[in-house]
Formats: structure tokens, C-alpha cells, sequence
């Protein structure tokens, strides 16, 4: 039993009205020493057993009048009442058919036990008809879908992966903290793009995120022939000498080839602050930035807080800088890291019970019984005339 | 003019009497009421139409006057005094027992009947019996007061049929009998019956309380019996106006049983000052 408005159970102290009425009533008569007695109509007196046993009957029905009117009031929400009301579980899906195989057999057992099984996300088809991979989905929008999701159920159950792109955000509101079933089987679409470099041999990501050479890679992606082209903007010299450091010491270790071209052609331009003539094709690096990264093609090579000109040079982050926007810029981002499962459950938080909107369920069953109450109360008081 | 609770209050019988009888004669310049008497009063000349056999014929043999001699009237009535001891006579409306209104109505009534010479008898009813507390003798009156102190009502009444030779006698009798006459089931046809006698007379004072002639009780009671001491419990304000009926038949009831040559029935309000009651009594008596 829970109740919409516990403060309003106050109102139970209205119970106390009857009962103070009744012994107000029922306070003994006077006692008259009476002579004219045969004048009196024994008859319709009641004898004062039976006055009484009515009376309490009274009483207790008004009490109850009282009672289901409070309760009624407070908004009774029992949850063992009807029959109707079963266990609310829905099975959510990652929508991957790679999670799905995985939990294929918990999943059939949900459906025939007449659970809701359904895939993360909007506008899905329904579990089980259709292929999933033809329906976009969002990650963006995951709060949002996750805010469809009725707020009376039970017990939530997640099945998804630990890839840590999954869920983005830090935080996803619930109606219940999910049971998060992980599947430990799951590969990443599609594997790492690769730069094959002139020498033969490729550029490629490890599991880790390192940046690695190896011998052979069937599937790179992106070969850079030729030289990579770059040019100055606006800049110091010896900021410039910096930077042309950087360069050869990238080309040296992983065999890019740098060289310093027009202004107009160049694939990358250095320069101190963003000036105008800024060309969508080029990557720019600017030396000295307000902090913040103002686009994909234009990245900050110091921080106006954390991280300085000077401090990037001396402690040597220059190279590992530009080229994580060389690599960036080519496609080849950070693989798709796991996360604990302890991580992920710490991403979904239950919404507090009070800010979720209830219902009593009680209420029609309390309206009856009230005017039932009331029917018989008027009944009883009619009869003993009271 | 003293109340009657005050007058009750005194608890002296002889005193209230006296008080009651004062407030009864106030204002009266009693005139000697010269007729025939036993004690001599005054002589007066004769005067044609007196009655012979009353001039005074030894004077006249000493003076040669006509003359008749004169005493004050005394009354040779013979009042029979009856209590009712049941115990609704311990009805209180008001402060004021029935019992107590009765008992000061009789010591005013014995009191005036002892200024009169009259002949006094006290009767109770108790426990059904009528019984005989005081003969008439002269001096009844005090020992009328002394029982009537004495007098403790209780009990039920079922009244025994009051046998023929207790109204018998060929005196001339008034018979004051003071009760509530509450007694649904007595028979009072028989009882009237035996006084049809010209020289008697039956008065029936009955004495009600506020509350019994005009029922305006409100809010919930318990009604005990004075008598069996059954108890009921009602809400007055809901039996008022069926009480009112039904008592109120019952009086005209009693009115029309006790319509008898020689029987009256004097209905009292306890709130009624005694003295206007006694005088209400004296007023109606027809024998002299």
C-alpha cells in the first residue's frame, strides 16, 4: 500500500468526530424518576441493549465513511489490488543484432512468458519481425527514448554491449535501475581503418589505440601518396621552427612525408590565430587559441589555461599533437574502448519515485464503497431516528 | 406571599397551615356567623318568622322579654382525610415533591377543619390498603400532623377493592383524597358507585407536575419507573407530542369516569399556589 498524499492522512483524525459525536449521544440520559410511566410508549423504545448495538453499528460505518473518505482523498495505490496488474518487466535491446543474437534465448523465454521485449529507441519494429540494422537510430536521443518507457514497471532489463560509445553521456534517467546484461561476445562493426603509407607498409590502431606499422593489412582504407603539404599563416618564427621540428619528427618515426607549400594549396596551415582567409579543405592548427576547439578543422596546438605554447614545446607534445589531428582528419579515431559493467550501471540512475506522476489504483473501488457507506449510514440513522 | 417550595422548604406542617390559611384569609374581616351552636354568643331581640323553639324562655320568665340567644355557627362535618402513599407521589417537578405538596394541601385543609371544629379523620393508602392513621377525635389535628410528618410514600398500588361499608354511615361526610390518580388500571367505576349518597360528598384532588400536563422534555432520558422501577430509555423530544396525546386522553378519561352527583375532580398544577388550591377546594365543596 503506498499513498499519493501521506500528509493528507491527517484527515484520519476526522475519525475522532463520530466517535466523540456518539459519546456525546450516547452519554446516558438523565435519569428521571418518572410516575406517569404507563404513558410512556415502551414500544418504541428500544430497550437500551438494542439502542446501543445500532448505535455502535452507526458509529462504526461512520467511521469507516470517514476513513474511506481519507483514504480516498490521499490516493491509495495498492499493489497487490486486481488482478490485472501483473508484473511489469520490458526487455530492452540494443539495437545490434549482435547483442540480440547473443540473448536470442533469454529473449524467446521473455516473449513467451508475454514480457515486453523491444529495442531501444522510437518507431523500432517490434522484436523478432523485422531486421533492426534498417532503422536509424540515435544516440543522441537515447534519454529520450528511454523517457518513453512506462513509469510502473517493475524491473527494467538491459541488454547491451560495454562498448563505451554506447553511452555517450554520463547520465540516463530511468524509471528503475536496469539489470544490465552484457554481452561479453560483442565485436565492433567494421575494424580499424588503415593509412597505407608509400613505403608498403600501413598505419594502423591497436586494440589499445596505438598508432602502430605493420607489415600487412588487407583492408586500409586511405593510402596517402606523395607528400603532405602544409603552409604558415600568420606566425612567429620560432614558433614556426617548432612546428617544422614537430613535422620531421613524425616523418621520421612513422614515415610521413611532409613538405611546406603555398598558402592556397597547402593541406595544413599553421598559424597563430584564425584568420580570414580560411579555406574548408584545410586543417588548421593555431599556436595561440582562446581555449576551446572551434571546429573539426581547426584544432588548438596550446590552451590558453591548462596548457601554454611554451609548456606544449618543452615537454614535447607538439608532434603527438598535430598528429592526432593528421589522424583524425584521415579517419582513423580512437577504437571503440570497453567500459566496466560497473561503469555502465553507474550511467543509469532511477528517477526518484516521488517526481514520478501517480495514479491510484484504488480509487473507483473507494468511490463505491463510499456510497455504499453512505446509503447505509443514512439507512441506519433514519431508522434510529438520530 | 410565600411560594410553595418556600413554604415546603419549612419543613412544619403546623406552620405552613397556619401561613396557608393566613394567605387564604387576607383582606377577609370574618363576621361572626351567628346560628345554632352549643356555646353562647349574644342575645338578640326576636323578630317574627324567628323560630319559636328559640327564644330564650327562661329569660323572658325573668325579664318579660323575647328574646333569643345566639352562638356562633359551628360545623358538624365530618371529613375523612385520605393520603395516597404510592410511590409516584414521590414525583419532584420543580424541587417540590408530589408528596410534600400533598402532605402541606392536607395540614392547611386538617387546619381549617380544626378552626371550624369539625371532625377530622386521616386515612392512607399504602400498599393497597386503606387504613385508618387518625379516628376523629378532638384532637385529631395534631395527630393528623404527626402522621402526615411521618408519612413515607412508596410502593406500587395496586388498590385492593375498597370495601362497601367504608363509605357507609349516615352522617353527613366529605371525603378529600389526594393522589395522582397515575393508576391506569384501577376501577375507579365502583368506587364512584359507592358514594351515591346524598349526604356525602368525594372530592379527588389530584396533584400533576409541570412536566406531566405539559410534556417538554428534550434530549435523551431515562425513565424510571417510581413504582416497579423499570427503566426506559427515550428521546423526549421525539415521544413529546405522542405523550401529550396519550396523557391527555387519559385525563379526559378520568374526566368523564368521575362525573358523579357527588363526586368532583380538582386537577392541580404543582406550580399552583397551595393557598389558591385549598381555596379552589373550599369553594367547590357543597356540603356546608
Amino acid at each position: 500500500m503506498e499513498w499519493i498524499q501521506p500528509t493528507l492522512l491527517w484527515g484520519l483524525l476526522g475519525l475522532t468526530i463520530p466517535v466523540l459525536i456518539h459519546l456525546w449521544n450516547g452519554k446516558k440520559g438523565k435519569v428521571i424518576a418518572w410516575a406517569a410511566f404507563p404513558w410512556l410508549d415502551p414500544k418504541e423504545s428500544q430497550s437500551s441493549r438494542s439502542i446501543k448495538l445500532e448505535n455502535w453499528l452507526l458509529l462504526l460505518i461512520r467511521i469507516l465513511l470517514i476513513a474511506t473518505l481519507v483514504f480516498l482523498l490521499a490516493g491509495l495505490i495498492w499493489k497487490g489490488f486486481g488482478s490485472s496488474r501483473e508484473y511489469k518487466v520490458v526487455h530492452l535491446i540494443w539495437p545490434d543484432e549482435q547483442v540480440e543474437a547473443e540473448f536470442r534465448f533469454e529473449l524467446e523465454q521473455a516473449t513467451q512468458k508475454g514480457q515486453e521485449v523491444r529495442w531501444i529507441g522510437t518507431g523500432l519494429p517490434e522484436y523478432g519481425t523485422e531486421q533492426v540494422s534498417a532503422v536509424d537510430f540515435s544516440q543522441e536521443e537515447l534519454q529520450d527514448y528511454l523517457d518513453e518507457l512506462n513509469t510502473d514497471l517493475d524491473s527494467i532489463y538491459l541488454y547491451t554491449s560495454l562498448q563505451s560509445s554506447f553511452f555517450p553521456k554520463e547520465t540516463y534517467w530511468l524509471p528503475q535501475n536496469p539489470v544490465i546484461r552484457v554481452a561479453e561476445n560483442y565485436l565492433p562493426n567494421g575494424s580499424n581503418p588503415a593509412v597505407s603509407l608509400e613505403s608498403g607498409e600501413f598505419l594502423e590502431l591497436d586494440q589499445n589505440g596505438i598508432l602502430v606499422k605493420t607489415a600487412t593489412n588487407g583492408n586500409a582504407s586511405k593510402t596517402i601518396s606523395g607528400q603532405i603539404s602544409y603552409a604558415f599563416g600568420i606566425i612567429s618564427e620560432e614558433r614556426k621552427a617548432s612546428i617544422q621540428r614537430a613535422l620531421s619528427a613524425i616523418s621520421e618515426v612513422y614515415s610521413f612525408r611532409f613538405n611546406e607549400g603555398n598558402l592556397n594549396t597547402a593541406e595544413l596551415l599553421f598559424s597563430d590565430s584564425l584568420t580570414s582567409n580560411f579555406d574548408g579543405n584545410k586543417l588548421v592548427f593555431l599556436s595561440e587559441n582562446q581555449g576551446y576547439k572551434i571546429s573539426k578543422k581547426v584544432l588548438a596546438l596550446s590552451h590558453l589555461v591548462n596548457l601554454n605554447w611554451e609548456e606544449t614545446v618543452e615537454k614535447g607534445l607538439l608532434p603527438e599533437l598535430i598528429l592526432e589531428g593528421i589522424l583524425a582528419n584521415l579517419g582513423m579515431e580512437k577504437p571503440d574502448l570497453k567500459i566496466t559493467k560497473t561503469q555502465l550501471e553507474k550511467k543509469f540512475l532511477a528517477i526518484p519515485s516521488s517526481k514520478l506522476s501517480k495514479t491510484a489504483n484504488l480509487n473507483e473501488v473507494l468511490l463505491v464503497l463510499l456510497v455504499i457507506l453512505f446509503a447505509v449510514e443514512r439507512f441506519l440513522a433514519y431508522r434510529a431516528n438520530l | 406571599m410565600t411560594s410553595n417550595l418556600e413554604i415546603i422548604k419549612l419543613n412544619d406542617l403546623r406552620l405552613a397551615a397556619r401561613l396557608i390559611s393566613q394567605q387564604l384569609r387576607q383582606g377577609i374581616h370574618s363576621g361572626i356567623r351567628v346560628g345554632v351552636g352549643s356555646e353562647f354568643e349574644q342575645y338578640r331581640h326576636y323578630q317574627p318568622g324567628d323560630d319559636l323553639k328559640r327564644i330564650d324562655w327562661k329569660y323572658f320568665s325573668r325579664s318579660g322579654k323575647y328574646m333569643i340567644k345566639e352562638s356562633t355557627t359551628e360545623s358538624n362535618l365530618n371529613i375523612r382525610l385520605m393520603l395516597d402513599l404510592s410511590g409516584s407521589m414521590n414525583y419532584i417537578d420543580n424541587g417540590v415533591s408530589r408528596l410534600d405538596y400533598a402532605k402541606n394541601l392536607i395540614a392547611s385543609l386538617a387546619y381549617l377543619g380544626f378552626l371550624q371544629g369539625d371532625a377530622l379523620s386521616y386515612f392512607t393508602l399504602f400498599e393497597g390498603k386503606i387504613e385508618q392513621k387518625v379516628a376523629p377525635t378532638p384532637k385529631s389535628f395534631q395527630r393528623i400532623l404527626l402522621f402526615l410528618e411521618q408519612a413515607k410514600a412508596a410502593d406500587s398500588w395496586p388498590l385492593q377493592p375498597i370495601s362497601e361499608s367504608f363509605f357507609q354511615g349516615k352522617e353527613r361526610e366529605l371525603v378529600i383524597w389526594v393522589s395522582d390518580f397515575l393508576q391506569k388500571e384501577s376501577e375507579w367505576e365502583n368506587l364512584i358507585k359507592s358514594f351515591n349518597h346524598p349526604r356525602k360528598e368525594l372530592m379527588l384532588i389530584q396533584i400533576l407536575g409541570e412536566q406531566e400536563l405539559d410534556f417538554n422534555l428534550e434530549g435523551n432520558f431515562v425513565f424510571r419507573d417510581l413504582e416497579s422501577g423499570q427503566e426506559v430509555v427515550q428521546d423526549a423530544r421525539a415521544m413529546q407530542t405522542q405523550f401529550r396525546e396519550r396523557f391527555q386522553a387519559y385525563l379526559d378519561h378520568l374526566d368523564q369516569t368521575f362525573q358523579a352527583p357527588n363526586v368532583q375532580l380538582i386537577r392541580v398544577s404543582m406550580k399552583e399556589p397551595l393557598a389558591g388550591v385549598v381555596r379552589q377546594i373550599l369553594n367547590r365543596k357543597k356540603l356546608a
